[in-house]
């Protein structure tokens, strides 16, 4: 019976261990809006909701504002901020013995939600080949973590204690190459692209294919395929197939 | 258009309220899940009230040795007869002077060799002696309870005011079945100190291949204010229902053999405990503790199946100690520990309150008393459901030759 219960406790685990391999599924709906100021300058605000868990969780809230400057033609500066809400997974450590093998549970973090500060600044350059257009963007982004008071339970000795999160500031740069075409007399147009994120080194890979389908200039629906491929070890955010609305409104 | 509009946020908001689980798990399920981990194919411990062992041959007893009985000569026999309201004596009565008052008995003694043998039972009866000088005092058959104070009660010599005591020497006649009960209260008299059911000022050396029952109700079941000393082919239980404990000794507690069993029900309570040493040579011995902790003036003291002010030291026999209370702990051991035999098994089920139910306490505090433990032979499992298995406020230091080791935290196996 003992063998019966002991099977069964890994096989409940087993989710949580086995977190880093399982591939996810979630959906991105993002809502925005942009103005042209005058033909260099452009600003937009944007607001996001993702899902993931099989979209059956809430993932992140943003809300965020972007300008855009137009140096020469086909190049363009950016700079934005981002008010980012996420729900942070769970946490879960084991004891082992001195087999390797695990022995108990040790402390557990409850999932919560805490909010970051993301301030972005990107150096964009396009080409046009025909309707065949190649773009490459070079995004630095910032993202600032405050400290927040949380508990967690440890199962050693049977009780919660405080554990706070520290603040946290990260540097990545975020390289991205897309492909587009402009299908002639059809509204919706195609796109594909590959975007690395960096740190110290390669950290996550999205490979996006989607298309924009303009209604009357003003506005634009998008949908989208995403394959999000995380390759930092120390992440236990699961790689992750990724839906993505969205609608933004030109004035 | 607008239609296709409205089917849209319709759409987007049909997909948003789909995303309303939470996917952090239960705790309820965690601790479950937590529980079967830890859980073990942990021992059973019972009381096995067959006798482990027989008495040593004569050619294992050590000559001149005074805690051996077979070394001393007693040749003058007092029988004393118990019935429920009267004692009689017959045999060598000449030897000493006594006092009767009922079933109570007091004997005094300045004779040396003297054998009591006590037969008969009782439910309001005494054996209280005065001896300048060792005695034997055989149980064949007798049952006393005193309901207000010791069954047996060695106050050594009289006037003396329990210095110089010599040791009783508690023979358990083989076959035979003995029990001794004494009160929940107490009547004391002239200053005297009665911290048992069995109680002595000087040494109580136990042999014999009967068996023994001790119910203590008031404080401990065995106390003396020198050493115990347990011999092969004993088998003797104890049962002590009060705050107190089942062995309590002044100046160490020795088990060279025998088959003990020792229930300790009370607040704080001890399977046995002293201010010396405890040594563990052979036997079976068996403690389970049931009691909650007790606090005294800011200290908190918790059960424990052994505990002894300075050093346990197991060489051989069967040691099997489960403690139930709340920071019920199997061993507590303030000096050090040496396992160098034996089979050791260590179970605490208790919850973590205002102690902490470890298997194995060595040591008071790090700093001031560390308590080192060192094991080179025997083997020992060691298990607590809510707590550390070990906490060794020293070092702890293990022969390399074992057969098999296990730490996780809660559980310690080691098997030489």
């Amino acid at each position: 019976m003992k063998k019966l219960l002991f099977a069964s406790a890994l096989l409940l685990l087993m989710p949580l261990m086995a977190q880093a391999q399982h591939d996810d599924f979630g959906v991105w709906y993002s809502l925005g809006a942009e103005k042209k100021v005058n033909k260099q300058l452009s600003i937009g605000a944007e607001t996001e909701f993702r899902t993931r868990n099989d979209s059956k969780t809430a993932d992140r809230w943003s809300i965020g504002v972007e300008a855009d400057y137009k140096i020469i033609k086909g190049v363009k500066v950016s700079v934005g901020y981002t008010f980012l809400y996420d729900n942070n997974g769970e946490s879960l450590s084991y004891n082992y013995d001195n087999t390797g093998a695990v022995a108990s549970l040790n402390n557990w973090r409850p999932s919560y939600w805490g909010h970051r500060h993301r301030v972005t600044a990107s150096l964009q350059g396009s080409m046009s080949f025909g309707r065949l257009g190649l773009s490459l963007r070079e995004r630095w982004q910032y993202t600032y973590r405050p400290e927040k008071n949380l508990n967690r339970y440890d199962f050693d000795n049977a009780h919660w204690e405080a554990k706070p999160i520290k603040s946290k500031a990260k540097n990545v740069l975020r390289s991205r190459l897309q492909l587009d075409y402009d299908i002639p007399n059809w509204k919706a147009d195609p796109y594909t692209s590959v975007e690395f994120t960096n740190a110290w080194n390669v950290q996550k890979v999205r490979y996006t294919l989607g298309a924009d389908y303009k209604l009357k200039k003003a506005h634009t629906f998008s949908f989208y395929y995403r394959y999000q491929d995380i390759r930092d070890n120390d992440e236990t955010e699961p790689d992750m197939h990724i839906i993505g609305v969205g609608y933004k409104y030109k004035f | 258009m607008k239609k296709f509009r409205y089917s849209l946020v319709a759409l987007m908001t049909l997909l948003l309220f789909t995303a309303c689980v939470n996917d952090s798990s239960d705790l309820v399920v965690l601790k479950a899940i937590d529980e079967v981990l830890r859980s073990e194919d942990v021992p059973e411990i019972e009381f096995n009230y067959d006798s482990y062992d027989t008495v040593e041959p004569a050619s294992a007893i050590p000559a001149d040795d005074n805690d051996y009985v077979e070394n001393t000569t007693f040749d003058h026999i007092v029988n004393i007869a118990y019935t429920d309201d009267a004692v009689t004596l017959t045999g060598d009565i000449g030897a000493v002077t006594f006092a009767k008052s009922g079933a109570h008995l007091t004997v005094f003694s300045n004779s040396k060799n003297i054998s009591y043998v006590l037969t008969g039972s009782t439910s309001n009866g005494s054996f209280k002696i005065y001896s300048k000088n060792r005695f034997s005092l055989t149980l064949n058959n007798v049952s006393i309870t005193n309901p207000t104070g010791a069954a047996i009660n060695n106050q050594g010599q009289y006037g003396s005011g329990g210095s110089g005591t010599k040791a009783m020497y508690v023979v358990l006649a083989e076959g035979t079945t003995n029990t001794l009960t004494d009160g929940s209260s107490y009547i004391f008299a002239g200053g005297e100190q009665m911290k048992g059911t069995i109680f002595s000022e000087g040494q109580v050396i136990f042999s014999g291949a009967g068996s023994l029952t001790v119910n203590g109700n008031y404080k401990n079941g065995i106390a003396s204010d020198d050493y115990v000393v347990f011999r092969p082919g004993v088998n003797i239980g104890v049962n002590v229902s009060s705050q107190g404990h089942g062995i309590k000794a002044n100046d160490g507690i020795y088990v060279r053999g025998g088959t003990l069993n020792i229930a300790v029900a009370g607040t704080a309570g001890k399977g046995m405990n002293t201010d010396a040493s405890i040594t563990i040579d052979g036997g079976r011995t068996t403690v389970i503790t049931s009691g909650a902790p007790l606090v005294e003036s800011n200290d908190t003291s918790s059960c424990a199946g052994l505990k002894c002010d300075s050093t346990l030291y197991v060489r051989g026999g069967v040691v099997n100690l489960l403690s139930t209370g709340e920071g019920g702990k199997g061993i507590n051991a303030t000096g050090s520990i040496e396992i160098f035999g034996g089979q050791l098994t260590v179970v605490t089920t208790g919850v973590k309150g205002l102690s902490a139910p470890k298997g194995i306490k060595c040591g008071k505090s790090e700093s001031l008393l560390p308590g080192d433990m060192l094991i080179t032979g025997g083997s020992i499992y060691c298990y607590s459901t809510n707590s550390s298995a070990l906490d060794i406020k020293g070092i702890l230091s293990m022969a390399e030759n074992y057969l098999t080791f296990s730490d996780s935290g809660n559980l310690f196996k080691v098997k030489y």
